[in-house]
């Protein structure tokens, strides 16, 4: 086990380098002389001066990279042009809401799509699975943004349950704050895990050992349950990390409708701003958010699935 | 695709999804088309004595802030969004079947650094990626499209791949090989055929999803620009007056479910077509 991390972990060297090398080179593709489109027309000399020995822009673009690089390893993310203090430190504080999000919608979706697959995997072909599917179907076309203006318009403007945007201080004031967001991030994202749910349940309820647990006399709720679900669920939550990239392409603007004070927010008001190294790390972030979470999808399914455990450990 | 269907028999035999599917998307391009032909209005004149009047005869969505008929956006807007579809898809689709083929067909370095470069692409959220390029090159919607072509390809790319891998070692390939036929011959005479329709199945996802994109960075102020009536940015305007005249946004927001819905349906109805043994299921 600890040799396959550690070969996975390996893995992951150049596609860190590739990272770093595409946002590096995201500010390079800025049109014209990226110090002036970083500064403004109104900039000194002196500080444009300052800029170009910062991005290195005197030398060579292999010079450049390296630079940039060095610059990483230290931890000087550079500062931002907007709030004046050290990229880093703005990303990390605005990380942990975007965090909490995946995860609260992540729950929400499971909770969503579980019933209704088992509910669609156990009726197949009958009316409950074919509405289940129209239903999944919708669900898919939703663009977030506008989910989350119906919810708000249902939740928060005709029935006040809850708040139209926030996110609080406590714990608890975060989970309620959150639980709109969350829902509109997992509307998207519930279908997809449910249409796996159902497919792979489906397969699973054909198998032999379903007829043995049945031909014992257990009940076929515990068959369903304790048999059928934990063979199907594998699919279903590789599923799940398979769509994170979009789960988290939906973060950025849910965070944007609902005012959460997250990356995705941070990432589009930088734009508005012209905060190129914080368009940058934030970018960078996403990145590594997403390939840590594939890493534990991967570990996962070692983890749970001993039929993967036994082709990648050998 | 041609033959997928044709093997499958008359229009009758089609699965129902590709039937609803097919007649959405041909009713979605009438009205892009001949819609704006056909309504007496324009989407951008505005009409101040008639702002935020809920949906009537003859506002069948409302109006806006701006006293302008929401239904005539909506209409005017299917042109952007179908557009938008057709420039973020076709690009990818190309450059990706293209560096797939060559990636799975030839091997060797070509595939090593392809692949290697959709291992990076693939680490970015696409949304996160197109936005990160849309930041830098400035909002709008050409730079959006060089944004998509830059990402998006990388989907085709491993799914042509993969179904290239499979392919070259067939014996009607191996056989064409052997009567000596140039590898463009072989890869675009008896290779393309049977690869490109998994490719094309997983356009019409990539399309849902382009839509999604293009209407939500309209909707950030980074895609189409005011006063375009694109349905991302009329949700946008409706935003300010969410309690007052829902209809603003709530109208294009159905129309974006309702051609997502459509892309999708084509996209299982062709699914369930072409491989009839994974379909209904």
């Amino acid at each position: 086990m600890l040799n396959y991390i550690l070969r996975r972990l390996l893995l992951m060297i150049p596609v860190a380098f590739g990272i770093t090398l595409a946002v590096f080179l995201l500010v390079r593709l800025i049109p014209g002389d990226p110090a002036r489109a970083i500064l403004g027309i109104h900039a000194t000399p002196a500080l444009m001066a300052a800029v170009r020995t910062r991005l290195g822009l005197d030398r060579g673009i292999g010079m450049q990279y390296l630079l940039y690089i060095k610059h990483l390893v230290q931890g000087d993310f550079g500062i931002s042009y907007y709030y004046g203090q050290p990229v880093s430190q703005l990303v990390l504080t605005r990380m942990v809401p975007t965090l909490v999000l995946l995860l609260y919608s992540t729950i929400i979706s499971l909770l969503i799509a579980i019933p209704a697959g088992l509910l669609a995997g156990t009726r197949q072909g009958r009316g409950t699975d074919h509405a289940l599917r129209v239903v999944a179907t919708a669900g898919l076309g939703l663009p977030s943004y506008w989910t989350g203006f119906i919810l708000i318009l249902l939740f928060s403007v005709t029935f006040h349950i809850f708040p139209i945007a926030g996110y609080g201080n406590t714990w608890g004031a975060r989970l309620y704050n959150l639980f709109l967001p969350a829902l509109t991030c997992a509307l998207n994202v519930a279908p997809l895990v449910m249409r796996a749910l159902r497919t792979s349940l489906g397969e699973a309820l054909g198998a032999g050992f379903i007829d043995t647990a049945r031909a014992k006399g257990l009940p076929g709720n515990v068959v369903l349950l304790s048999h059928a679900l934990r063979v199907a669920i594998l699919p279903a939550l590789n599923v799940l990390g398979l769509n994170i990239g979009f789960l988290v392409g939906n973060t950025v603007l849910v965070e944007n409708v609902f005012a959460v004070p997250g990356l995705g927010q941070l990432m589009i008001s930088s734009i508005g701003t012209r905060d190129y190294p914080t368009i940058q790390m934030v970018t960078l972030m996403f990145g590594v958010i997403v390939v840590l979470i594939y890493l534990v999808t991967d570990l996962g399914q070692i983890l749970l699935d001993p039929r993967v455990r036994r082709s990648e450990l050998g | 695709m041609r033959r997928g269907l044709r093997a499958r028999g008359s229009l009758q035999r089609w699965p129902r999804n590709l039937k609803l599917g097919v007649g959405l998307m041909i009713a979605w391009i009438l009205v892009a088309v001949f819609g704006p032909m056909l309504l007496p209005g324009n989407p951008t004149t505005m009409d101040l004595m008639n702002s935020l009047h809920p949906p009537s005869l003859a506002f069948p969505f409302g109006t806006d802030n701006l006293g302008r008929g929401v239904f005539t956006r909506v209409v005017y807007g299917s042109r952007i969004d179908l557009q938008i579809a057709l420039f973020c898809v076709v690009p990818a689709f190309v450059i990706g079947t293209m560096v797939g083929m060559s990636a799975g067909y030839f091997g060797g370095t070509t595939d090593v650094v392809s692949m290697r470069l959709v291992d990076v692409a693939v680490a970015f959220p696409f949304f996160v990626a197109v936005i990160a390029i849309v930041a830098v090159l400035g909002p709008g919607l050409k730079n959006m499209y060089i944004a998509v072509a830059c990402v998006g390809w990388v989907s085709y790319a491993r799914i042509t791949r993969a179904e290239i891998l499979v392919v070259k070692q067939t014996d009607y390939v191996q056989a064409a090989r052997l009567l000596g036929f140039s590898d463009r011959r072989i890869l675009a005479r008896h290779i393309l055929p049977n690869v490109i329709v998994q490719a094309l199945v997983y356009a019409t996802s990539d399309a849902v999803l382009d839509i999604f994109l293009g209407s939500s960075l309209g909707w950030l102020g980074l895609g189409a620009q005011p006063p375009l009536p694109e349905w991302g940015l009329i949700i946008a305007d409706g935003y300010s007056f969410v309690s007052q005249a829902p209809w603003i946004s709530g109208f294009p927001g159905l129309a974006i479910v309702l051609l997502a819905v459509s892309l999708s349906l084509l996209g299982d109805g062709l699914a369930d077509a072409l491989r009839p043994e994974l379909g209904r299921a």
